[in-house]
Parts: C-alpha cells; sequence; structure tokens
C-alpha cells in the first residue's frame, strides 16, 4: 500500500492481486475494497490484472510439435517401452537399434558419402547453391538462416539397421574439421539431391521450416544435414528408397549428446507422417 | 469420457505398466503430452528447455511408476514430476529471460493492431521474466485453468503459497503487460469472490 492521498491511499498491483485472490485479512479487504469501490486509478490497475489473467487464459492451445513427439516416443521406447504414433495406427512400434560407435562410423559415412563441405559454404548463387549459403558474394544475408556446418548429399539409402551407424559418422564429420576420419572436404553435389528435397537444398527458409517443426523453435541450426533416401519396410506404409533428409541437430539427446531425424520432403507442412526416424548419437 | 472414466483408465494404464505392458506407458504419454508440452513450455519460455524437462520427466515416470502410491491422478502425479523437472532444469540454467520486454510504450494505435499471436508471443515473454516458480503457477491455475487445490498437489505445496505465488506473478505480469489493457475500459466495481466460492473449471 503506497501513497496516501486525500481519499485513502491508492493500492499497488500486489495488494490489488493479493485482494483478488483473498490474501488479505478481513478487515484490510474491507477498507481496500471501499477504496477501489470509489478510485478510478486503483480500478484502472485492477483492469490491468483482469485484463492479464485473461491473457493468460486466451493461450493457444498448441499441441506438442510432432519432432518432439518423435524425441520423446524415441526416448521412452529406449527405454524399453514403445509408443505406437497415433497418425501410423497400432502396428508401428518405434525401437532404436545399436549404434556402432566413434571413428568406425565417421570411416563408414566416409566411404558413402558422396561429397561433404565442411564449415562455410561458399555457393555460386545458382540453383545448386545449398541452402542457407551465400547467395550474394560471400556474405550471409543476417535475415537467412545460418547453413549447417556440414551439407552431405550422399544419396544413401538409410534404414533402421543402419541409420544409427551412419548418424554417428555424420555427425562425427560435423565435428571434425577436416570433416572426419577420411571424409573430403567439398562441394555438395546438386544433381544427387533428390528432386523432392531440391527445395530444401536451395532455399533456406524451407530447410529451416522443416527444421523449426523438429524442434518447435525458429532459427535452429543443424550441425549437419545429408541428403539421402529412406527404406524401412516396417513402416506403414512400408517405405523404400524414398527422398530423405538426414537432419543432425545439436544437444537434443539423452545427457545432452546430438541426435537426428530422418524426414521426408514434406516434413514442415505435414509433420506427422514424415518424420520418418530419431536416432541419437550414441559416441 | 468422463474425468472419472478417464482418471481409472490412467491408472489402469499405469497398473499395466508395471506389470509389464509395454505398450501402456506410450498410451499415457499420448494422453498427456501436449498439456504437459504446454505447461513446459509456457514454465520455461524455451521450446528446447521444454522438450528436455518433459522428455526427462516422462523418463523419470516411466522408472519410477511402480512408486506411484494412487494418493493423487495420475494426470496430477505425471505433472509434478514434469513440473520439478522444469524447476530443476531451469535452477541448472540458473538464467531466466533477460530480454526487454515494451513495458507500456506502445501507442494506442499499435495496441489496436496487436493481433492474438502479438500478444501470446508478448505473454510468454513476459512469462519467462517471472521466478520459475511463480510462471509454474502461474501457468497451471490461470493458463491451464487447473484448480489452485490440485496445483498445490502438483507443486507439493500449501494452497496458501500457490495462492501467494499466482499473487505475486498476476502483479508482476500486469506491470509487465499493462499495455495490454485497452484504455477506458474499467471494469466496474464488484465485490471480490473468495476462492472458495469460485467455479472450477469443468
Amino acid at each position: 500500500v503506497t501513497t496516501p492521498t486525500p481519499d485513502g491511499p491508492h493500492l499497488d498491483l500486489d495488494a490489488i492481486a493479493d485482494l483478488e485472490e483473498g490474501l488479505t485479512d478481513p478487515a484490510t479487504a474491507a477498507e481496500q475494497q471501499a477504496h477501489l469501490d470509489g478510485c478510478t486509478d486503483c480500478r484502472a490497475a485492477r483492469a490491468r490484472l483482469v485484463a492479464t489473467r485473461e491473457a493468460l487464459a486466451g493461450l493457444p492451445a498448441e499441441p506438442m510439435p510432432a519432432g518432439v513427439v518423435t524425441r520423446v516416443d524415441a526416448a521412452v521406447a529406449a527405454a524399453g517401452g514403445t509408443i505406437v504414433p497415433a497418425t501410423l495406427g497400432r502396428s508401428r512400434v518405434w525401437t532404436r537399434h545399436p549404434s556402432l560407435a566413434g571413428l568406425a562410423a565417421a570411416a563408414a559415412v566416409a566411404a558413402v558419402v558422396g561429397a561433404v563441405a565442411v564449415g562455410a559454404l561458399h555457393g555460386s548463387g545458382s540453383e545448386g547453391t545449398p541452402a542457407g549459403a551465400d547467395t550474394a558474394g560471400g556474405v550471409n544475408h543476417p535475415a537467412l538462416p545460418q547453413p549447417p556446418a556440414v551439407v552431405v548429399t550422399s544419396g544413401r539409402v538409410y534404414t533402421p539397421v543402419n541409420a544409427g551407424h551412419l548418424v554417428n559418422g555424420l555427425d562425427a564429420a560435423a565435428s571434425t574439421p577436416s570433416g572426419g576420419a577420411g571424409v573430403r572436404s567439398a562441394a555438395p553435389s546438386p544433381a544427387a539431391v533428390p528432386l523432392a528435397l531440391r527445395s530444401m537444398f536451395v532455399d533456406p527458409a524451407a530447410l529451416a521450416n522443416c527444421v523449426a517443426q523438429l524442434t518447435g523453435v525458429v532459427g535452429v541450426t543443424p550441425v549437419a544435414v545429408d541428403y539421402a533416401r529412406y527404406s524401412d519396410p516396417q513402416h506403414r506404409p512400408p517405405l523404400r528408397n524414398v527422398p530423405a533428409l538426414v537432419v543432425v541437430l545439436r544437444g537434443i539427446g539423452v545427457a545432452g549428446k546430438n541426435a537426428a531425424y530422418i524426414v521426408g520432403p514434406h516434413c514442415a507442412t505435414a509433420p506427422d507422417n514424415n518424420i520418418y526416424r530419431y536416432e541419437e548419437v550414441t559416441r | 469420457m468422463s474425468a472419472a472414466t478417464a482418471a481409472e483408465d490412467d491408472r489402469e494404464l499405469l497398473a499395466r505398466h508395471v506389470a509389464g505392458d509395454r505398450d501402456a506407458f506410450g498410451e499415457l504419454v499420448r494422453r498427456h503430452r501436449d498439456r504437459l508440452w504446454r505447461v513446459a513450455l509456457r514454465t520455461l519460455g524455451n521450446p528446447e528447455d521444454a522438450a528436455d524437462a518433459v522428455q526427462e520427466g516422462l523418463l523419470s515416470a516411466y522408472r519410477a511408476a511402480a512408486g506411484f502410491r494412487g494418493d493423487a491422478a495420475v494426470t496430477t502425479w505425471l505433472h509434478r514430476i514434469v513440473v520439478n523437472a522444469c524447476l530443476d532444469l531451469a535452477r541448472r540454467r540458473a538464467v531466466r529471460a533477460t530480454e526487454p520486454i515494451d513495458e507500456g510504450t506502445a501507442a494506442v494505435s499499435d495496441r489496436d493492431r496487436l493481433g492474438e499471436r502479438e500478444t501470446a508471443t508478448e505473454v510468454l515473454a513476459a512469462l519467462r521474466r517471472l521466478p520459475v516458480e511463480q510462471a509454474a503457477a502461474v501457468v497451471l491455475v490461470d493458463v491451464e485453468g487447473y484448480p489452485v487445490a490440485e496445483v498445490a498437489e502438483i507443486l507439493e505445496v500449501p494452497v496458501g503459497t500457490v495462492k501467494s505465488r499466482c499473487s505475486r506473478g498476476r502483479a508482476r505480469l500486469a506491470d509487465l503487460l499493462g499495455h495490454l489493457q485497452p484504455p477506458g475500459n474499467l471494469p466496474p466495481a464488484a465485490p471480490v469472490i473468495p476462492e472458495t466460492e469460485r467455479e472450477e473449471p469443468a
């Protein structure tokens, strides 16, 4: 209670909030209520409290982002339970597969990647410029998302069996300045990018929208991406060599490790049926 | 499905999980994840932290299910675990939002143009400026509409503490969001309704 006036002391927001919540002793509450009834300033303050509660109650009821659903489901599955995604029917079971770790995986991915770009990408501004790369003479536009540290256009077919192995290798390539054990630094090859993924390859915003669906937040830069394919006969519907983007994200796995999503071309607009797999980096 | 039936089903699912049914816990997660997500996101104000907290909380619940004593609803228990994960994470981070909020500087014409999304963004930004314990109480009571008594169970504090945290939090938010109040739209003087006489949300 502050600022005595001829009409009695005005009430501050704390006092009014306490009064509204029934936290004020009865005698004081009666005095304050009498003041409120006759004080325009204090009623204005109370109106701000009312507006605040209305704004809180009116926050939109947004569902858990599809990428977070996939991640949480995978974590529960890894703990021994199973999750049956609502959109995929009862027969679909998410599981993790053992992954080979470390350098062996890095070496393996080195053998299969078609091309890797490490560090700053220097695109030509042509249609083949990877998403996020400079399109204005070597200076990144501040409004555009930053490009992933590593862009791979392997064209490799990921599967539930090899995904852990390959994702570990991709992550290793991203964390090694030279591109990982034996991984060459070179420009990614637009020709190796499946047509359905081309928009994400050339348009930073398209890739950013996909990543935003996975993370639930705008502006996250992937550690690495691989424009590839995916096969999973157990998936409903079964997937056979479909275009797939592998997105490695920093620190989203258990104990702050990196993890990857394997997603379809429409992950930004239809994430429920375009997130094929979540795979934690184990190395 | 009535609230009582849903609560019974939740208990059944948890019992099946403890008994070894590999699908049961996943079904429980599916039922409640959106609400748990919203509570975590609004309490922490950061999707990445919220995802961490929900995942950590649900894994804790998965492992601790055998210890569920049944003296609270399963959903209350799940919320308690996830909110505790939020509080732990926030304390570990030890940093709440520091970005400035436009405190009352918007022109009237600007206020008129504020859309629902902009308002939501401002409210979420303001929530991040509260101490995390206040944010959790305000989110559970004012955003999600849980009765104060249930929030006291979730937060494992007395009812009076929940009310006090809500009161402090609302006052701070009203201070931060004062420009959202349309001018000249004062509510009439009205008697204060004691909490015990308020209608609980369905």
